[in-house]
C-alpha cells in the first residue's frame, strides 16, 4: 500500500519536474532569438524580353511578377534574427544583395555572413521582370507568387505554396509541404506537390493541344481544360474518386479509382495523379 | 400366446396367396380371342369428309389417287372363351354412312359384358382430297398423303401424321405426337404426356404438351406458338411471323430463325439461340444462361434471373439496336453490332466492367456503373447485373 503511494508521489514529482523544464526551454528559445532588424534593398538592372532570371533564397517568399518593362526591378527584404538587436542589424547590414548578368541570364545574389547559433537570416525576393523571361526560382522556406509571364518556368519550395497567374509557356512547379495554385495558364504544366492540393485552371485563349502533369500525394487536384482540349488522359487516385465533366472516351477496365483514355483527337497529355485525394476535371 | 401370434401370421399369408391366385385367375378370364376382318368399299367424291371412330384400336387413314373410301377393319373379340369371342367379333357390323358430304365410318357393336371386350382398328385409304376425323379412346392415329384438312383424337395412344396439305389438330392425353410435312394451314398439336416432333411445317402452328419435349425443325410462314410444362423444346430452320416458345421446366434452342419477333421463355433451364434474325427478339429465363451467337435485331431483349448472359450480334444488326441485358445473378458478356453507335449504361453491384469499345463519359467514374456514347447514334443498350462482370466487347 505505501509502495503504491511512493510510486504515485514520484509520478506526479517527475511530471512537475518535466513542465518545469519544457518552460524553461521555451523561454530559452524566445530569449535567444527575440531581436529582429529588417532592412530593404532595391536594384535594378537590364533584362531584356526572352532572358532568364534566376533567384534562389533559403528563409523566404519569392515574389516574380510580368510587366512591361525591360529591366528588371529587384526589392530584397532582409530580416535578421539574432539575440540582440545589436546583432540582429551587423548581421542584416552584412547580408549583401546583387544583380548579377551573365549572358542573356540575371542572377539575385545573396552574400551572408556566417551565422552563430541562435542567428537566422531570411530574404525575401519582390521582382518584376519583362513579361516575356524565364524564370529559375528555389527557396526552402516560403512560398513562390507568379503572375504575368511567358517563358519557361521553374520554380521550387520545400515549405510553401506555390501560386501563379497568367502564365504561359512551360510551367513546372513544385513544393513539398504547400498547395500549388495556378490561375490562367496556357501551355505545358507540370505541377507537384507532396502535402496539398493542386488546382490547375488554364485560360480561355490557351491551345487546347498541352502537356500536363499534376502529381500529389495527398491531397486533391482540381483541373479546368483549356477550351477544346485534345489529351490522352489518366487520372488515378488510390484513395478518392474521379469525377470528370469533360467527356472522356474509356477503353478496358473501369475503375474506381482510375480513369484512362482520351478527350478530343488525344493529341496532348493528361496526367493526374494522387494518393489521398479526389480527382475533378472541368 | 406364441402360438396365436404365428397362426394369425400363417392365416394372413394363407389370404394375400389366395387374393393374388384370384387375380391371376381373373387376367386369364379374358384369355380367349377371335379376330376378323372386315372390308367396305364406297365412293368418296373428293373434297368430302370421312369421320371415323373406335373406342379401342387404332385407325390408319391414308390418302391415295382413288376414288373409293376402301375401310379395312380388324375387328378382335376377347372373352373367357373362343366360342363367346367369336360370337362378340362376329356380331360387330361395319358400315360406310354418308350424309350430305360426310362418310361416317360406323361399327355396330353388341353390348358387352364384364371381362369381354371388342377393338376395332381401321386401315382407310380415301382419295388425297378428303377432309378426315378420327377419334380413338385407346389406340394410335396415323394419317398419310391427305391434302385436306385432318383431325385426330386419341385418349391414349400417339399420332403420327405426314404429307397433310390442309390443316391439322392433333390431340392425345397420353402419347406422343410427330407431324412432318404439313403444309396447308394452321397446326395445332395438344399432348398431356408426351413428346412432340414436327417437320417440314408450313402456316402457324401451335404445339403444347405438359411433359415432354417439343422439337421442331423445318418451319415456314405463320406465327408459331411451342409450349411445355417440363421438357426441352428444340426449334430449328424457321421463318415466322412470331415466335414465342416457353417452357417451364427445360431448356430452350433455336438455330437459323427468321422472323418478325422470337419470344423464347424458360422458367427453369438455359436459353441457346444461334442464327436468329428478328425485328425483335426477347430471351427470358428465371434460372438458367442466356447464349446468342449471330443474333439479329432492332430490339434485343435477354434477361435472366439467375444466370449468365452472353450474347453476340451479327455483323447485319443494325447499328441503332436497342438491347437490355438484365441479370440479377451472373455475369453479361454482350458483342454489339459493328457500328454501334448510341448510349450505353453498364451497371453492376458486385464485380467488375470492361469494355473494348471506346465509351465517352463524363460525371462520376466509377468501377460499378459507366454512362456514356458510342460514336454518335440512336442505339441503346442497357448492361446490368446486381452480382457479376460486364464485358462489352
Amino acid at each position: 500500500m505505501k509502495t503504491h503511494h511512493l510510486t504515485k508521489f514520484s509520478l506526479g514529482c517527475l511530471l512537475c519536474l518535466l513542465t518545469f523544464a519544457a518552460g524553461c526551454f521555451v523561454n530559452i528559445g524566445s530569449c535567444a532569438m527575440q531581436a529582429k532588424y529588417e532592412r530593404t534593398v532595391d536594384l535594378s538592372a537590364p533584362l531584356s524580353p526572352g532572358s532568364t532570371f534566376a533567384a534562389q533564397t533559403h528563409n523566404g517568399p519569392i515574389t516574380v511578377n510580368g510587366a512591361e518593362a525591360g529591366e528588371c526591378r529587384l526589392r530584397a527584404t532582409i530580416a535578421a534574427r539574432a539575440a540582440t538587436e545589436e546583432d540582429a542589424q551587423e548581421l542584416a547590414e552584412k547580408t549583401e544583395i546583387t544583380l548579377e548578368p551573365s549572358g542573356d541570364r540575371l542572377t539575385a545574389k545573396i552574400d551572408q555572413p556566417k551565422m552563430k547559433m541562435n542567428q537566422s537570416i531570411s530574404v525575401s525576393f519582390d521582382v518584376d521582370v519583362p513579361n516575356k523571361t524565364d524564370l529559375e526560382l528555389v527557396t526552402h522556406n516560403g512560398a513562390v507568387v507568379i503572375a504575368d509571364i511567358t517563358g519557361r518556368i521553374n520554380a521550387t519550395t520545400h515549405n510553401g505554396k506555390v501560386t501563379a497567374g497568367n502564365v504561359s509557356g512551360t510551367t513546372v512547379l513544385e513544393t513539398y509541404n504547400g498547395t500549388v495554385d495556378c490561375t490562367q495558364i496556357s501551355g505545358d504544366a507540370q505541377l507537384k506537390t507532396h502535402n496539398g492540393s493542386v488546382q490547375a485552371s488554364y485560360s480561355q485563349a490557351a491551345p487546347p493541344v498541352c502537356d500536363v502533369s499534376i502529381v500529389t500525394y495527398n491531397g486533391g487536384i482540381e483541373f479546368v481544360a483549356p477550351p477544346g482540349l485534345s489529351a490522352r488522359v489518366e487520372a488515378d487516385t488510390h484513395n478518392g474518386s474521379v469525377h470528370t465533366d469533360l467527356p472522356v472516351t474509356v477503353v478496358g477496365e473501369i475503375s474506381k479509382s482510375r480513369i484512362e483514355g482520351t478527350i478530343g483527337t488525344g493529341q496532348g497529355k493528361l496526367h493526374l495523379e494522387t494518393y489521398n485525394g479526389s480527382i475533378r476535371m472541368r | 400366446m406364441k402360438n396365436n401370434h404365428w397362426t394369425a401370421l400363417a392365416a394372413a399369408l394363407c389370404l394375400l396367396l389366395m387374393v393374388a391366385g384370384c387375380d391371376i385367375q381373373i387376367g386369364d378370364w379374358a384369355q380367349a380371342k377371335y379376330d376378323r376382318t372386315v372390308e367396305r368399299k364406297a365412293p368418296l367424291p373428293a373434297g368430302s369428309m370421312l369421320v371415323a371412330k373406335t373406342s379401342l384400336g387404332s385407325i390408319t387413314v391414308s390418302g391415295a389417287d382413288v376414288t373409293d373410301c376402301n375401310v379395312v377393319a380388324e375387328i378382335t373379340g376377347r372373352a373367357p372363351t373362343e366360342e363367346e369371342a367369336q360370337e362378340l367379333a362376329e356380331k360387330v357390323e361395319i358400315t360406310l354412312e354418308t350424309v350430305g358430304s360426310t362418310m361416317t365410318v360406323k361399327a355396330d357393336k353388341p353390348s358387352t359384358r364384364h371381362n369381354r371386350s371388342i377393338s376395332i382398328s381401321y386401315t382407310i385409304t380415301v382419295p388425297k382430297q378428303t377432309h378426315v376425323e378420327c377419334a380413338s379412346s385407346y389406340g394410335a392415329i396415323a394419317l398419310s398423303d391427305i391434302s385436306g384438312n385432318v383431325s385426330a383424337k386419341t385418349s391414349s395412344g400417339s399420332i403420327a401424321v405426314e404429307n397433310i396439305g390442309g390443316s391439322a389438330d392433333l390431340d392425345t392425353s397420353y402419347g406422343s405426337v410427330k407431324c412432318r410435312s404439313i403444309s396447308g394451314g394452321n397446326l395445332v398439336v395438344r399432348t398431356s404426356s408426351g413428346s412432340i416432333t414436327a417437320e417440314t411445317i408450313k402456316g402457324p402452328a401451335q404445339l403444347s404438351t405438359s411433359y415432354g419435349s417439343v422439337t421442331c425443325n423445318g418451319f415456314s410462314s405463320g406465327d408459331i406458338t411451342l409450349k411445355s410444362s417440363s421438357g426441352t423444346v428444340r426449334l430449328t430452320n424457321a421463318s415466322f411471323g412470331d415466335c414465342d416458345a416457353h417452357t417451364s421446366y427445360g431448356a430452350i434452342e433455336a438455330e437459323e430463325l427468321k422472323g418478325d419477333s422470337i419470344k423464347l421463355h424458360s422458367d427453369s433451364g438455359g436459353i441457346h439461340v444461334t442464327n436468329a434474325s428478328a425485328k425483335a427478339a426477347d430471351m427470358s429465363t428465371s434460372y438458367g444462361r442466356v447464349t446468342c451467337r449471330q443474333i439479329t435485331a432492332n430490339e434485343l431483349t435477354a434477361r435472366s434471373g439467375s444466370g449468365n448472359l452472353d450474347v453476340t450480334c451479327s455483323d447485319a444488326a443494325p447499328p441503332d439496336i436497342t438491347a437490355n441485358l438484365v441479370t440479377s445473378y451472373g455475369s453479361i458478356e454482350f458483342a454489339p453490332p459493328p457500328g454501334f453507335a448510341g448510349q450505353v449504361d453498364l451497371s453492376t453491384s458486385y464485380g467488375s466492367i470492361r469494355t473494348s469499345r471506346p465509351i465517352t463519359t463524363s460525371g462520376e467514374v466509377g468501377k460499378k456503373k459507366l454512362k456514356g456514347t458510342i460514336g454518335e447514334g440512336n442505339g441503346k443498350l442497357l448492361l446490368q447485373t446486381s452480382s457479376g462482370s460486364i464485358n462489352l466487347k
